[in-house]
């Protein structure tokens, strides 16, 4: 009886073991290279989070790869890390969504303001091309191909505003998968409170996405 | 003695197995999505490490050893069921243990080998606490 608990306890240590230890190749975060002096300025990085390209009508954050949201499902795909959900979305971001919401101004792009924390309708705005890319991507792959709609409907991101309740509450909300009045961005295929009525779910697509951790580029473009 | 190192690691065991204990709830927590997502359910690892420290401090374990198993047991079990596999599983732990223990930066491969090292830390803890109450034993 003593040997059979001291075997089993062994065995599941072994077990827990091999199976975490064997995570190491796959979900290692890809280093980035170091940009020159003359990139940083034209290439987004931790130092260097947002671009704003008024001539293109883009805006390009910095993000990395959250893999919790593979499994678990959210609502929130892209948040300031430093906000009260930094640690809840698909993509971390490195800009916070003060600064992105003006350069969302910058580019031209209208706030549609339509929402309320009470109101069940679809965000309004201007509407806005997202895509990502990363270290070996190769291209520019539309966000939505990274996130997995329990419905299998198309995006429609808006630019929603929301200025004054994203800087009173928080969150640090810059993408929001359904329509939401806090976020700055945010799907209007959606209404409002879809996903907290369990209407729709969303996980990232570890199909598409890179590793945890994987630095991704992402560029909103006024269309 | 043993006296000494008895209450030391029955402090211990206690601490690791409520460590492991606190992360199966917290695993069971994310499964709240309205919870997981305004909460940082990864903070009952660490309440659960709280409440087994107390109570290795106030309480002698009768069957560290089987704490001990059972805790780490559940850790994995709960991981295996609730990711759907091994590989989902490496995810979950990576992720709410970072989250839990407040280090965001920190790599899922990382988290998982700390994980994995807290899990023997425990079987071994607890066999030795269990000896070492019989070699008290068998003293008086």
């Amino acid at each position: 009886m003593k040997m059979g608990k001291r075997i089993l306890t062994t065995v599941l240590g072994s077990i827990l073991v091999v199976s975490l230890a064997g995570c190491g190749t796959s979900q290692q975060a890809q280093t980035p290279v170091p940009p020159t002096a003359t990139e940083q300025s034209t290439q987004v990085s931790k130092a260097n989070p947002m671009i704003v390209d008024k001539v293109a009508k883009t805006v390009k954050i910095y993000t990395e790869v959250n893999a919790k949201y593979f499994v678990e499902p959210t609502r929130h795909g892209i948040v300031f890390k430093d906000g009260s959900n930094g640690e809840k979305s698909i993509l971390k971001a490195w800009t916070n969504q003060n600064d992105f919401y003006n350069g969302l101004i910058d580019i031209g792009a209208k706030p549609g303001n339509n929402l309320t924390l009470e109101t069940v309708a679809a965000v309004a705005g201007d509407p806005l091309d997202v895509t990502i890319t990363w270290n070996g991507a190769g291209k520019q792959i539309p966000l939505y191909d990274a996130i997995i709609d329990s419905q299998n409907k198309k995006a429609d991101f808006r630019f929603g505003g929301n200025q004054d309740r994203a800087k009173t509450i928080k969150t640090g909300c810059i993408l929001c998968l359904d329509s939401c009045p806090v976020g700055i961005t945010s799907n209007a295929t959606y209404p409002q409170k879809s996903f907290d009525n369990k209407q729709v779910e969303f996980r990232g697509n570890k199909a598409v996405l890179p590793a945890d951790g994987t630095p991704v580029v992402v560029t909103f473009k006024l269309k | 003695m043993y006296v000494r190192y008895l209450k030391l690691f029955n402090i211990l065991s206690g601490a690791l197995s409520g460590f492991n204990l606190g992360f199966c709830l917290a695993l069971l927590m994310t499964q709240w999505t309205w919870l997981e997502l305004r909460f940082n359910a990864g903070l009952f690892i660490l309440l659960g490490l709280f409440l087994g420290f107390v109570t290795g401090f106030m309480i002698s374990f009768k069957h560290s050893r089987v704490w001990g198993g059972l805790s780490v047991a559940a850790l994995v079990l709960t991981g295996l069921v609730l990711g759907q596999g091994i590989e989902n599983m490496q995810i979950l732990l990576g992720s709410v243990f970072r989250e839990g223990l407040l280090i965001p930066s920190l790599s899922l491969t990382a988290a998982n080998y700390i994980t994995a090292g807290i899990a023997l830390l425990t079987v071994l803890v607890s066999w030795v606490s269990r000896r070492l109450q019989c070699l008290q034993r068998n003293k008086i």
